[in-house]
């Protein structure tokens, strides 16, 4: 017997989605993208549910990521790229790296030093992408000329064109639940609660983390060169995902291999 | 080719001329001048160390000298070991001496060196656009 989905698992990720896009509209109005951590900083403390909307925002986006995550291990195994054509197929496999810059921007444009050091090297590292890199990096980074101007932009266009695009092509918006989205909400402000996403400004910091699904390639690029762990290192997974649909076998070893590598070296960054 | 398929082409064309068009536009990004800060004598006495936004002065033998705080690494801005009496970089552990020069670490350059200019009261210092 095939392997089905599990809708609570796909209505999940489009549920904590649409709360994350909804919590972010709402902190746009108070957030600043010229004073960007003084700003979330007065979210926290000073505007009216600010703790709280923002608290939504990042767990609801955490979540959303997650069960992506999840969503796309159950699509491999139900083999849904069988029925996919090619550009259908590609298309999903980028809904992939399009929420990751979603939830990366989200980090930079806190504006404390974990963000702004994460924003420095993903802008290096965008410079390095052969021909388009200084395309990638005035569309999405520019944080040296720009601030976090382009990030901020970059974090409502794809965040909201994702949504867009995900909910007229590839699920029903119509058939979200509301208690799905309830449900979320409270699982989110819980987690908010248990875990607040602070912020890290220490003065002249000597070591800080990055964000926890960036704390792997923090690591690799430690020990290898910026192209090599921060290019082709995280580019084989979306590879080995996309020719899934040719060869699943071979994909899928190269896709369980390359997470227990990132795995590993996750834990030891976390670890440091 | 039918009047349609020739307007379908036509439409393309322009389209994708459009979206051409928008990414450049999006893309450019426009010049600003050199940030230029005056650092007042009276914030440097007594000191031998003065660490900013994205620079750090730093007092040697022959008088003061500028650095960026920009690891050449990856860009993060580094801090301060006073333990070591060197500068590391907070992502990914390059050290630097108190003069900039690289010791260790992924980074492999040294820190950039700043123009520094004495004026009436302080330093002026120029930092790059």
């Amino acid at each position: 017997m095939s392997y089905l989905p599990r809708p609570w698992v796909s209505w999940g990720a489009g549920a904590a989605f649409l709360l994350a896009l909804i919590s972010g509209l709402i902190l746009s109005y108070p957030y600043r993208e010229e004073l960007p951590l003084i700003s979330t900083v007065g979210i926290e403390g000073v505007v009216p549910l600010g703790e709280v909307f923002r608290a939504l925002h990042y767990f609801s986006g955490e979540l959303a990521f997650l069960l992506l995550f999840w969503h796309t291990g159950e699509a491999l195994l139900s083999r849904a790229y069988e029925r996919r054509d090619v550009l259908s197929w590609t298309a999903l496999v980028a809904t992939y790296p399009l929420l990751l810059l979603a939830l990366f921007t989200g980090y930079i444009i806190r504006g404390d030093e974990t963000g702004l050091s994460a924003g420095r090297i993903a802008e290096h590292l965008a410079l390095k992408v052969p021909f388009l890199g200084w395309l990638i990096n005035r569309l999405f980074f520019a944080l040296a000329e720009e601030g976090v101007h382009r990030a901020y932009l970059a974090h409502i266009f794809v965040s909201v064109g994702l949504f867009l695009g995900l909910s007229t092509w590839h699920f029903r918006l119509r058939r979200l639940k509301l208690e799905d989205l309830a449900l979320w909400a409270i699982l989110a402000l819980a987690l908010g609660i248990l875990f607040p996403p602070g912020l890290e400004a220490p003065p002249f910091p000597t070591h800080i983390k990055g964000p926890w699904f960036f704390l792997g390639i923090q690591e690799a690029l430690r020990h290898a060169p910026p192209y090599l762990a921060g290019l082709i290192f995280p580019a084989l997974p979306l590879f080995s995902l996309w020719a899934y649909k040719w060869r699943p076998r071979a994909a899928g070893l190269s896709l369980i291999l390359w997470h227990v590598a990132y795995f590993l070296l996750l834990l030891k960054g976390a670890l440091r | 080719m039918t009047r349609r398929s020739f307007e379908q082409k036509l439409a393309y064309l322009f389209l994708g001329a459009l979206a051409g068009g928008g990414l450049l536009c999006a893309g450019k990004i426009l010049p600003r001048p050199p940030k230029k800060v005056l650092v007042k004598e009276d914030e440097l006495r007594g000191k031998r160390l003065f660490i900013d936004d994205g620079f750090v002065l730093v007092k040697g033998k022959g008088g003061w000298l500028a650095l960026s705080r920009r690891c050449p690494h990856l860009g993060c801005l580094v801090g301060f070991d006073p333990g070591r009496e060197e500068f590391v970089c907070p992502c990914h552990q390059s050290r630097f001496n108190l003069t900039g020069r690289y010791l260790s670490g992924p980074a492999k350059k040294d820190l950039t060196h700043l123009p520094l200019r004495k004026t009436e009261g302080g330093f002026l210092l120029e930092l790059p656009a």
